[in-house]
């Protein structure tokens, strides 16, 4: 859109032009991904807060997450550590921290993979039709029969524990949904007049499907998404909480919790930190998809172009 | 009494500052009356008839008033609103397929609708929901009282139906049921927003006809709303024509029709493609529709206006009274004075003066206002380009995978043995009423279906489906469909939805940009609106970008499925007048279907009628529609709203058998006024009649008697 209006002249020189060309630009992408919707604002914010302290938390803690110093057990929270120390001294904050990336990369891997499964698993059957669509659908209802966790468990279970099952577990468990509606949104679009004018001028199927399909059934996976980072971070949390998941001494707010339970009396600090921490990413997450719901509404972009343009 | 509306202002806010939708309109509906409100899409009719009934929500009612009865409505409050719209206002919206509730069965909508007129103040919310699952109206009293508001309506058989749900029922159908809702109330005002728009013509014709009905036996107050002045001229007393949230002029009927006083009045009527020669261009409106923004200090109408002078925007036009009881809000005696046809002449002169350069603005977009009254009609003879052989399209009606391996569905023949011709540059109109499978064979044609039985063939050459089709036969044929709002990708622009056939054809980037901008002139839209994204256009304007990508690979034939069903009857001008000019200039052939025969009358060379998908008559237009030989073509002209008084009982009776079950012997014969024995039994062959043939057992006397009762159409004007 910004390239229609009218640019700065260049009279003042290049530093305002650049400076206008970026506001201009700044500008219009925010209002593009909806920043102005309040939901959007503080879920976004908050999930950026996360991802930030995950990124740049490790430089600024002098601890070591798993380094064990047993002089300084089970403090209270302190000037030197701030949400104080576990049962064998290791700083809570600092393995807060780390147990941030570990949370978001499973979360944002397991994410991913079960978009990518999942929409082309949709995109297949819904452009298709026939038999395929019946097949892969038949599967999906089977993956959808079995209760998420339980199989995850499972999975988890007959694997070994460690995190790269969690990942597999959780990311053969969740891709049914985001088949079902792509295949909605493809079925509803499939025979619109564009994509029969696009057969008509000899598009051949996989580009019809990568060009006018996918671009229209895009908008509720994003949503659908969103809300799942949050998801999977609580689903990871609780089966290394059941001791399938990450294993001590990594740092994981799941596994943290499992191993303050025992102080949970004498230092209740050891389990409210990582529980605060994924109710807040929880939070987070579901915040910014439910804004992204609003904003994505098809009503509602239209409704924006007008007021901008 | 009755109803009055005055210097009415609605306004909506939205993020870009206010809408103002309805800018100081006043009339008066009379207890009795039929009063139609005419004027183009945006231009407030709809907000000012929600207004009425205060269902102004979410725009708000920032002056004026409205009376009804001796109660301002404007500032009743909830109660007296209920009670109102309960038993003295009814309202009928424009789209049946949304306006019906689909999980209750239409009975108990309309048993619903007699509760409230009984006792129009009671809620009872426990009650509702003790009665929801329970039928609701056992009583012996509702039901007959419903039985005979079905019957009241011109619902076939109400017993077999009252416990139909929507979805079982024709659009046709389910209009009748909303105005059996709303006659429930046995209102004195009956509010009808576009009632007909989304109907079939004969549909539309029979809707019209009860409504008429309905206001002679129970002297019911009418006020219809539509954008197309022949459907209100038909059956309303009076017209009240509205521009920009404003009443330019209102007056009888007849006067108003015959002698027009306000250009706008003027531009409306002469863009109805039944008041012009076929192939002739139509005048159109130029100009773009109003948006909302405020009213201008002058006169609303200046910036479209061919006799604006400089008077005229600076001072608002004063509302003088003619005689006959009709106000004009337009100040300048010749523009008052000019009458149609003149005024046609004299546009058509000055554009031929000031030669090809003369452009008017016309829906956003530059037309050349050239009408060169070019002959589309001339034919240059040889080989057709497009022919049809005993072509049969069937579809399966369960897509069940049981189905499908037991092979049990039912197969439904939506096009059945029709071959036809088409020959270079000459336009063919298909033309049935919904669900005649004219669309089927339309993208038959196009590909999109593969018959089942019979050949396609281009340029001799048989065809099959898209997929089988050489990139040269792809490029042969180009489609324009229905609704310009679907049929370009929301999430590519316009430039690039252009730019994909020619990607596809495997043409260079500098050849394509080329190519892109040829046809943005081609269609006369401005190159800058290659960057903008489809829901920054307005119909029209899709319309013609979904035309250029038709165009693209230089087709010789265009399939148009109801090309400007979607549109304003103005805006329809300006795309027919496109469609015209572009056959002149490129010589293409048209297959053009369409339910509407004063547009098929005006655009085709030949005509063919499709009925229950066979052909029941072909034949060059000028005589298929001035003397149809088959009577169902005979019915369907009927149903044409040409500013005549309603037909009579002679239209259509009924509704189109089911095509999975097509009666035996002549399909049409249980709605034919002619059937006898004959018909029942003996599928009639092919008659030629003069230079058309017709499939009926009486085709040349069908001819006779239209000749006879000089049902002659051009004799109209």
């Amino acid at each position: 859109m910004s390239e229609r209006h009218a640019r700065p002249s260049n009279a003042d020189g290049p530093s305002s032009t650049v400076r206008a060309w970026v506001r201009e630009h700044t500008s219009s992408t925010l209002a593009r991904v909806g920043w102005t919707n309040s939901s959007v604002r503080f879920g976004g914010g908050l999930v950026c807060l996360l991802a930030i302290i995950a990124v740049v938390g490790p430089v600024l803690t002098p601890y070591d997450p798993t380094a064990q110093a047993l002089d300084a057990r089970l403090q209270g929270p302190s000037l030197a550590h701030p949400l104080g120390t576990d049962a064998l001294g290791r700083d809570v904050a600092t393995r807060l921290v780390y147990g941030a990336r570990v949370s978001l990369a499973l979360a944002v891997v397991a994410t991913a993979l079960r978009v990518v499964v999942g929409t082309t698993i949709g995109l297949l059957a819904g452009y298709l039709g026939g038999l395929v669509d019946a097949a892969l659908m038949r599967l999906v209802d089977i993956q959808l029969a079995f209760p998420g966790l339980v199989l995850a468990l499972v999975i988890a279970g007959v694997l070994g524990p460690s995190l790269r099952n969690v990942l597999i577990a959780l990311s053969v468990v969740g891709w049914a949904s985001y088949a079902r509606v792509v295949r909605g949104n493809v079925l509803a679009v499939k025979d619109r007049p564009f994509v029969e004018a696009a057969r008509l001028y000899g598009t051949p199927g996989r580009r019809i499907a990568r060009r006018h399909l996918l671009p229209s059934v895009l908008n509720p996976v994003v949503v659908l998404a969103t809300m799942n980072l949050g998801t999977i971070v609580l689903t990871a949390a609780g089966l290394s909480f059941l001791g399938l998941g990450a294993q001590p001494p990594t740092p994981e707010w799941g596994t943290m919790i499992a191993g303050g339970r025992d102080y949970l009396r004498s230092a209740p600090w050891l389990v409210t930190a990582p529980g605060v921490a994924i109710m807040l990413t929880v939070i987070g997450f579901n915040v910014l998809g439910d804004g992204l719901r609003d904003v994505l509404d098809p009503d509602h972009l239209e409704e924006r172009d007008r007021g901008r343009s | 009494m009755g109803l009055s509306v005055s210097d009415l202002h609605v306004r909506f806010r939205t993020r870009s500052g206010p809408v103002h939708a309805v800018n100081g309109a006043s009339f008066a509906v009379e207890p009795g009356e039929i009063v139609g409100l005419v004027g183009e899409s945006g231009c407030g009719k709809s907000v000012t008839a929600r207004s009425i009934v205060r269902l102004e929500e979410p725009g708000e009612i920032v002056r004026g008033s409205i009376e009804f009865d001796g109660t301002t409505l404007t500032s009743a409050d909830d109660r007296t609103l209920r009670r109102l719209r309960g038993r003295e206002l009814a309202m009928v919206f424009q789209d049946p397929e949304t306006t019906l509730n689909p999980v209750y069965t239409v009975g108990e909508q309309i048993a619903e609708a007699l509760r409230v007129t009984d006792d129009p103040d009671s809620q009872p919310f426990v009650g509702e929901l003790l009665a929801g699952v329970r039928s609701r109206f056992t009583s012996r009293a509702n039901r007959g009282r419903v039985l005979e508001l079905l019957a009241d309506v011109g619902i076939p058989r109400p017993g077999a139906r009252i416990d139909d749900y929507p979805h079982q029922f024709s659009g046709g159908m389910r209009q009748r049921v909303m105005l059996a809702i709303a006659l429930a109330r046995r209102p004195s005002l009956l509010i009808a927003d576009e009632p007909t728009t989304a109907l079939d013509t004969t549909t539309q014709a029979a809707i019209l006809e009860r409504l008429a009905g309905l206001n002679e036996d129970h002297g019911m107050g009418v006020l219809l709303i539509s954008h197309d002045i022949g459907v209100v001229s038909q059956l309303c007393d009076r017209i009240v024509v509205m521009y920009d949230g404003v009443v330019v002029e209102s007056g009888p009927t007849s006067e108003l029709l015959s002698s027009p006083a306000h250009p706008y009045t003027k531009a409306l009527l002469g863009c109805l493609p039944g008041r012009s020669e076929p192939g002739e261009p139509l005048p159109t409106v130029g100009g773009s529709p109003p948006d909302g923004s405020p009213p201008p200090a002058g006169c609303i109408f200046v910036e479209r206006c061919p006799f604006a002078r400089e008077a005229c925007r600076e001072t608002e036009q004063p509302i003088l009274e003619l005689k006959g009881g009709r106000t004009v809000r337009c100040d300048v005696p010749e523009a008052r004075a000019t009458d149609l046809e003149a005024r046609d002449e004299s546009s058509n002169s000055t554009d031929r003066e000031e030669g090809r350069t003369a452009t008017l603005a016309v829906d956003g977009g530059v037309q050349s206002a050239s009408p060169t009254g070019s002959e589309p009609t001339q034919r240059r003879e040889g080989q057709s380009v497009l022919s049809l052989e005993g072509v049969t399209t069937a579809f399966r009606t369960s897509d069940a995978l049981v189905d499908r391996l037991l092979g049990t569905t039912d197969r439904l023949t939506a096009v059945d043995d029709v071959s036809l011709e088409l020959r270079p540059g000459e336009t063919l109109g298909l033309v049935g009423e919904s669900g005649c499978g004219k669309s089927t064979l339309a993208r038959t044609v196009a590909g999109l279906e593969s018959p089942t039985a019979g050949t396609v063939r281009l340029q001799g050459e048989p065809v099959g489906a898209v997929d089988d089709r050489s990139v040269a036969q792809l490029a042969e044929v180009g489609v324009v469909f229905q609704n310009p709002g679907t049929s370009l990708n929301p999430t590519r622009t316009v430039g690039e939805s252009l730019e994909e056939p020619l990607v596809e054809a495997g043409w260079s980037g500098a050849r394509r940009a080329d190519r892109v901008e040829e046809l943005f002139s081609l269609v006369d839209l401005p190159d800058a609106y290659a960057d903008r994204y489809p829901r920054q256009l307005s119909g029209g304007q899709l319309q013609r970008v979904a035309i250029a990508r038709a165009l693209a690979l230089e087709p010789s034939v265009l399939v148009l499925d109801e090309p400007t069903a979607a549109l304003d009857v103005s805006v329809q001008a300006t795309v027919l007048n496109l469609l015209g000019e572009l056959q002149a200039a490129l010589g293409l052939s048209y297959l053009f279907v369409s339910h509407d025969l004063a547009v098929v009358r005006h655009v085709a060379d030949r005509v063919a009628a499709m009925y229950l998908g066979r052909l029941l008559e072909v034949g060059p237009a000028r005589q298929v529609l001035s003397r149809p030989a088959h009577p169902y073509t005979a019915a369907l002209l009927e149903a044409v709203p040409d500013g005549d008084a309603l037909a009579s009982e002679s239209g259509l009776a009924g509704e189109p058998p089911s095509p999975t079950d097509p009666p035996a012997g002549c399909a049409f014969h249980p709605r034919c006024p002619l059937a006898d024995d004959r018909c029942t039994h003996r599928e009639p062959t092919w008659e030629t009649v003069g230079d058309a043939r017709s499939r009926c057992h009486y085709a040349k006397s069908c001819a006779d008697e239209h000749t006879s009762t000089q049902h002659d159409w051009k004799q109209h004007d």
